[in-house]
């Protein structure tokens, strides 16, 4: 090579002040100048390089963003916590499309002449629907990561109440759309709403002591057995007859279901504020 | 820090996995070895606080994994690789890392993705860390769960079968990283490939039918064939077992004939003498 940088060029291009055509001109001469190329780079601070590189690094390994973690973090949700909360989507997916489907053959039911019983088959699934699909976001059986999910130092109930989240999130604003097709005044066609998050509720709280599938079973279980005498009887009536054998469905029964999804909300999230607190 | 079991028996409803088991793991890399169904996976499970003993006493880095506080501390210095772990397949091995690095609470994010890096360097998975976990190889699955295991500079580093797949040098590399770890950290893995035994393992604890049935060095598990294997140039009808090696001649284990010569043992005789050759008698090792 026959000639090098000048040394006021080379400064003003370490100081950016350079032209652009000059700035190519210097950059096409040091992929061909080797003493060009080691003047650079002992006048380059070495950290300056490592911090370029390491956000280099940063930008390019950041891993790729689901539309559920993109809403998560605009509510102010970590992107650790968003990751995880996030991360069982095709499960989700999966009981969202066989939940709402079952929600859709009940409105069916309900237009074609069975209306009672359309209805109640509605009302009970909505109700009972989110409790198996928080049971499909976690676990060792269900999750593929959940065998180490399970070892891992990270709060599983405050996990599991991440996700539970989620679910009720992708689940009531969908089950209450089909509600409103229900040909029901609204204030029969809601009544799944606090059943729903009572069950998921109770469905958390169960999954710190057993399997959240069998705690899912259990719960879902009972809330067949509260709900059995709204199908038993004489088949005449309104659906509103229908749903008021069942004490879940009455006033009362509402006030203790509301209750009792404070209550056990209340222990989850000072067990999941619990576990997180404890230092390894 | 102690890591230990102590008289611990388990079992998965009828069936028995681990019976009397009483073995301390202290900082070097210890080999759990047994046939198929002999107590190993539920042994490192019990280790990784995933699975609890339903008798006895455990202790994981001197820590008890049945108090909530404990659990939490051993976790948080814990590096697991279950038997047959499962990925989302729709994260890439890099995704794969990092979501676990979160669940491992390794903040912030900027160190948890210089983590992250590094392990995958560690496995040799950078080239390829991008693509989905459902397209890599069966050997690139591993990598990626060794990677895993190996967030955080664990203290206890628990492997279940981690080189089933992996090719020679990758082995080679495995074998380097684990290594450099049980300079000051404990490392108990499962495996059935005796070249790693050999390799680069201090110490081999033999489990069969939820029994410890061996527990010293890997010279001594080779040792247990001293005397016992011979060569020769057919199958000998007075050997235990025998197989033909790439030389041609064969191998025998068993009671040698007087005509025989025999030859030094490796950890495979060993191990072969320990299970089917009647060296096994409940109780003797313990």
């Amino acid at each position: 090579m026959s000639w090098h940088i000048h040394d006021e060029i080379l400064s003003a291009y370490f100081d950016g002040t350079v032209g652009d055509a000059h700035a190519a001109s210097v950059e096409a001469h040091l992929l061909r100048c080797a003493q060009c190329r080691d003047a650079v780079a002992a006048r380059t601070d070495r950290r300056v390089h490592a911090d370029s590189w390491a956000g280099l690094l940063e930008r390019v390994d950041r891993p790729r963003i689901t539309l559920t973690e993109r809403v998560l973090r605009a509510v102010g949700v970590p992107d650790g916590l968003a990751r995880l909360t996030a991360g069982a989507p095709t499960l989700r997916r999966a009981w969202l499309v066989a939940g709402l489907g079952i929600l859709g053959l009940a409105l069916l039911v309900a237009w074609l002449g069975s209306g009672p019983a359309g209805t109640v088959l509605f009302i009970v699934t909505a109700a009972g629907a989110p409790a198996v699909g928080v049971a499909l976001t976690y676990g060792p059986r269900v999750d593929p990561a959940g065998d180490l999910a399970a070892v891992a130092p990270f709060s599983a109930v405050r996990l599991l109440l991440l996700r539970t989240l989620v679910v009720l999130c992708s689940w009531l604003p969908g089950a209450a759309l089909l509600a409103i097709g229900l040909p029901q005044h609204a204030g029969i066609a809601l009544l799944w709403f606090l059943p729903a998050i009572a069950l998921c509720a109770v469905t958390v709280v169960l999954s710190g002591v057993v399997d959240p599938a069998k705690a899912a079973i259990a719960v879902t279980g009972a809330w067949l057995v509260i709900t059995a005498p709204a199908w038993g009887g004489p088949r005449y009536g309104s659906s509103g007859e229908w749903l008021e054998k069942s004490v879940a469905f009455r006033g009362s029964g509402q006030v203790v279901l509301a209750a009792v999804a404070a209550v056990a909300l209340v222990i989850a999230v000072t067990a999941a504020h619990r576990e997180s607190r404890r230092k390894s | 820090m102690k890591t230990l079991l102590d008289r611990v028996d388990k079992r998965y409803g009828p069936a028995t996995a681990l019976t009397d088991v009483t073995v301390e793991f202290r900082p070097g890399v210890t080999a759990l070895l047994g046939p198929n169904g002999a107590g190993k996976s539920t042994l490192l499970r019990i280790l990784a606080t995933a699975d609890r003993a339903d008798r006895g006493n455990v202790r994981v880095l001197g820590g008890d994994p049945t108090d909530a506080d404990d659990r939490h501390a051993i976790r948080a210095r814990l590096g697991y690789l279950p038997q047959d772990p499962r990925f989302y397949g729709w994260f890439s091995a890099y995704e794969f890392v990092d979501y676990v690095a979160i669940l491992h609470q390794i903040h912030p994010s900027s160190r948890r993705r210089r983590d992250v890096r590094r392990v995958l360097e560690a496995v040799d998975l950078t080239g390829r860390m991008h693509r989905r976990m459902n397209r890599l190889s069966a050997g690139e699955q591993r990598r990626a769960g060794i990677a895993q295991a190996l967030l955080g500079e664990p203290h206890l580093l628990v492997l279940d079968e981690p080189t089933v797949g992996l090719d020679p040098v990758e082995r080679l590399r495995f074998r380097r990283v684990v290594s450099d770890v049980a300079k000051e950290h404990t490392v108990v893995l499962a495996t059935h490939l005796m070249d790693d035994v050999a390799g680069f393992c201090d110490r081999a604890v033999v489990l069969q039918q939820g029994i410890v049935v061996f527990d010293d060095t890997v010279d001594a598990l080779a040792a247990m064939a001293e005397d016992r294997v011979w060569l020769s140039d057919a199958p000998d009808p007075t050997a235990r077992h025998w197989w033909r090696t790439g030389r041609g001649t064969y191998r025998n284990i068993g009671d040698p004939p007087p005509y025989a010569a025999t030859t030094p043992p490796t950890v495979d005789d060993g191990y072969l003498e320990l299970i089917d050759g009647g060296a096994f008698l409940p109780g003797r090792s313990q």
